[in-house]
């Protein structure tokens, strides 16, 4: 396995407050990383950082060697790093395949002027297109709902349908954000399977935020913890859960209603 | 020297005009967060109703002025009646779209607008027709360093100033203004909290109704005419005057509003079709450095 | 036989022009209609265009534009000067009349073009109102310039403009505005201004240079305003900078929300119907403007996503050789509400 992802030293600073402190992670391919922590410990504002949304104060970014630091969110995305949001942000008015396939702009061949005039060749890659949305939505299990929009989705699919969009871009690495928060019980199950299945099928590294442990545990390689900012533990869940600190973070402190 | 302090005169003046209008629609803006674009109508609505109530005290008229009593009566009628439009405008045309699409509001605005203009052109007894405004101030005019200044004219920064700095005390201070800035922060919890939203948005709608009626009176004393479309023009300029403030932002709305009219006289001063595109180059310059305006603070929505 | 079907529902728009062209045709020669309303439908059918580009900027692509008057004032002016300046005098006839029209609308359409990508730069620092008022001051900014111009005409406005624009000449704009701009809407671009308009944040998330698709946007949107500018110049033979200010980019604004904003029927039926409509209310006198206003309150009180509500009649739409049915593009409703 090779590092695919190489994070060094990575600081924030809002105002005098550091929101996050000398984080660091490389990240191989096709692993499965997690980050958890309470709430407000930095896990978004990392996110964040990742997907160029914010400019870290200092460190470094390297996706395979390239310096992604000071780039724009979509050149990140353009060069593989794409991610899902806690707070859901789907294109709510388009529907389900829409809203895929808007996540396959980056990708498109068309010029203007064949767009304009709809050639022969352009209504050939749209169909490629609508044949490659498809069969991506068959494979999370998601093609019944091709047509609905996205509004009118169930919670639990409106999430799903965060992670295909995101698919949809080709990602060598992909951030999920809290990707079963406010599901019940037997949806974390399921939601824990399409992890895993994503990342064999689709050949992704992912890097995960959530509170919920009993989520995390058994589908990430390694864990992460964070508290105010700070890295305060990290390793293989099974060390990771037994840490004090890690138990200090999470139960003496206000206990996470989820976790 | 003393044509720099005459054009700052005029400025003053035309800029206390703008700068009231601009209060209304700042406030509007910040606690709505709609753009009124008939705003402006409301100075002519201001100005309209000063003219027939000045005639029916016509009797009391003597030697060509007005009591100061009866000047500030006819003002107090003028401020309650136009506050009164707006307060009526709002519970009709707005209010039901308080939780749609902003571009609705505005276009029903628009809408609005084109009604309030057209609806008294179409009265047998207003008709299309200009009309001279009746002289309310005594009319003296004083000589300082050079530049003649008229009592109207001191009469209108003082009137304005006055009036701004209550309105700004009002917000401050009293529990009305409280209630409008939680309002302005957000709509459902201020509800959630007890505050009773559609009286606090009534209000702020009167309050800029009564504020374009002085600022109706202000312009309409200084060049002394009254017409049916005298405010979509002064509405859109003090629109800018808001925005180059910082919408939503009270002191940024008197601040825009006195720039605006200090540099339009200027640059009138050089060239009339200048002086008129004076305000909008003003505007994007400024936009273009603080995004927000003068006094306003960029939000930025949380990911 | 199924690949005439499909021959005729990609050029669906052209076909419903010829056919209202043929009816107009007819009902004018049969004096139905007289030369007034022959004028009416001119500028309603200049009005669709304009309404069909603001709605690629302020409908599809969530931007706020408010003053799109200004671009249609410089595509009236470019093509104005290429027609009556520099071909000075020599009013063509017949054949050589047409090039010498296409390349004066080519040259107002890329003069406004160009503008709109300066006024799209803007746009990447600010956002939803205050995009607004910069747009509405370019379109005063524009109006104080041209009336500054002298050879132009100054305030004056330039007369003597060649009547090149004939019925069917814009309707043929008309239906080519709509081929062109229902095509891309279904096109990666299109996918990329709806997902601008409904999500920034997850757009520029997913790779989509937001930036750079906004300034498109406004740049095609503006050349298409240009064109219809131009061939407004050569319906009137009058143009004058006042007559481009707020309260013609308001009628656009009105026009494509009545109508219902994202949506291409919404821009023709509001267009069409309300540019009509203040003619059919003539008989008002001075009332006519008071109850346009009344009914245009009550539109938007009572039907406020407007009065095609998004939808599209199919002839408006792309047929998809897809395996799922169209998709459905909806007005703009609680766009990121969700977040």
């Amino acid at each position: 396995m090779s590092t695919i992802l190489e994070v060094k030293n990575l600081t924030i600073k809002f105002g005098g407050l550091v929101a996050v402190d000398d984080f660091n992670l490389d990240l191989e391919k096709g692993e499965l990383v997690a980050v958890i922590g309470p709430n407000g410990a930095g896990k978004t504002t990392i996110f964040n950082m990742l997907t160029g949304i914010y400019r870290p104060t200092t460190g470094t970014i390297k996706l395979e060697g390239e310096d992604m630091v000071g780039l724009k969110p979509y050149q990140f995305a353009q060069r593989g790093i794409t991610r899902t949001f806690q707070n859901i942000r789907l294109f709510a008015n388009a529907s389900v395949a829409d809203n895929v396939k808007m996540a396959a702009t980056m990708h498109a061949k068309d010029s203007l002027l064949q767009s304009f005039l709809r050639t022969p060749k352009m209504v050939e890659n749209e169909r490629e297109l609508d044949e490659k949305v498809m069969d991506l939505l068959r494979r999370l299990n998601m093609a019944d709902k091709a047509d609905l929009l996205a509004k009118n989705l169930p919670y639990g699919d409106q999430r799903r349908l965060e992670i295909a969009r995101a698919l949809m871009t080709d990602p060598k690495i992909l951030l999920l954000d809290e990707p079963v928060a406010g599901m019940i019980t037997t949806e974390l199950e399921e939601m824990a399977q399409l992890v895993v299945k994503i990342r064999k099928d689709f050949n992704v590294s992912i890097i995960m935020i959530e509170h919920h442990m009993n989520f995390v545990m058994p589908i990430a390689d390694r864990i992460k913890v964070l508290d105010f900012g700070k890295t305060i533990a990290e390793g293989v869940p099974e060390v990771v859960q037994k840490d004090p600190k890690v138990i200090e973070a999470y139960l003496g402190g206000a206990l996470n209603g989820n976790a | 020297m003393a044509s720099i302090l005459q054009f700052l005169v005029y400025g003053l003046q035309l800029g206390s005009v703008y700068a009231l209008l601009a209060l209304g629609y700042t406030m509007v803006y910040g606690i709505v967060g709609m753009i009124n674009t008939a705003h402006g109508d409301f100075l002519m609505i201001g100005a309209l109703s000063t003219f027939f109530i000045a005639k029916a005290f016509e009797s009391i008229n003597a030697d060509g002025t007005y009591p100061m009593l009866i000047v500030g009566l006819i003002i107090l009628i003028s401020m309650m009646f136009t506050g009164g439009i707006a307060v009526t405008v709002e519970a009709i045309a707005y209010r039901p779209l308080r939780y749609k699409p902003r571009m609705i509001a505005l276009i029903t605005a628009v809408g609005v607008s084109m009604f309030l203009e057209n609806f008294p052109r179409a009265l047998p007894f207003i008709g299309p027709n200009p009309r001279p405004f009746p002289t309310l101030f005594i009319n003296r005019t004083f000589n300082v360093l050079g530049a003649s200044i008229t009592s109207t004219q001191l009469i209108m920064i003082v009137l304005s100033a006055v009036t701004m700095i209550a309105l700004d005390r009002f917000v401050a201070k009293t529990k009305i203004g409280g209630q409008m800035r939680a309002v302005s922060m957000d709509k459902d919890a201020a509800n959630l909290m007890g505050i009773n939203v559609n009286k606090v948005i009534s209000i702020t709608f009167f309050i800029g109704g009564a504020l374009a009626a002085v600022s109706g009176i202000c312009y309409a004393s200084a060049y002394p005419q009254v017409e049916v479309y005298m405010g979509s023009w002064l509405g859109n300029m003090s629109f800018v005057a808001a925005v180059l403030g910082g919408i939503g932002d009270i002191r940024g709305a008197m601040l825009g509003g006195f720039i605006l009219g200090i540099a339009q006289i200027f640059a009138t001063a050089i060239n009339s079709t200048f002086g008129y595109a004076v305000g909008f180059i003003i505007l994007i310059i400024i936009l273009l450095v603080k995004p927000a305006g003068i006094m306003g603070t960029l939000t930025i929505e949380k990911v | 036989m199924k690949k005439i079907v499909l021959l005729l529902q990609k050029l669906s728009p052209f076909i419903g022009c010829l056919i209202f062209y043929i009816v107009v045709t007819v009902l004018r020669s049969h004096k139905i209609i007289n030369g007034y309303y022959m004028q009416v439908l001119m500028f309603a059918g200049v009005n669709v265009m304009m309404t069909v580009s603001l709605n690629l900027v302020n409908g599809f692509t969530g931007q706020f534009c408010i003053g799109h008057a200004g671009f249609m004032s410089l595509g009236a002016y470019g093509s104005a000067v290429v027609t009556t300046l520099i071909f000075k005098g020599s009013h063509f006839t017949g054949v050589a009349q047409l090039p010498v029209f296409l390349l004066s609308l080519l040259c107002g359409g890329t003069v406004a073009a160009l503008v709109g990508c300066l006024i799209g730069i803007p746009s990447l620092r600010l956002k939803g109102d205050y995009l607004a008022i910069v747009t509405l001051a370019f379109g005063e900014i524009v109006r104080a310039l041209l009336r500054l111009i002298q050879p132009i005409g100054g305030a004056r406005g330039m007369i003597g403009i060649p009547n090149y624009s004939s019925f069917g000449r814009i309707l043929f704009f008309v239906a080519l505005t709509l081929w062109l701009v229902r095509n891309l809407i279904y096109s990666p671009f299109g996918r990329a201004f709806i997902a601008i308009r409904d999500n920034e944040i997850a757009a520029d998330a997913m790779g989509i240079n937001t930036t750079k698709y906004k300034i498109l946007s406004f740049c095609i949107a503006a050349f298409i305003a240009g064109v219809a500018g131009g061939l407004y110049a050569h319906v009137l033979c009058f143009i004058q900078p006042d007559s481009f200010g707020f309260t013609k980019s308001s009628d656009f604004l009105v026009y494509l929300y009545a109508g219902g904003s994202g949506s291409l029927t919404g821009s023709v039926i509001g267009a069409v119907l309300l540019t009509i409509l203040p003619e059919m209310l003539r008989f008002l006198a001075d009332w006519r403007l008071v109850l346009y206003a009344l009914i245009l309150v009550a539109v938007m009180l009572y039907r406020s996503e407007g009065l095609c509500g998004g939808k599209e009649v199919p002839f408006l739409k792309v047929k998809r050789a897809s395996l799922y049915k169209e998709p459905i593009f909806g007005a703009k409703k609680n766009a990121a509400k969700n977040g």
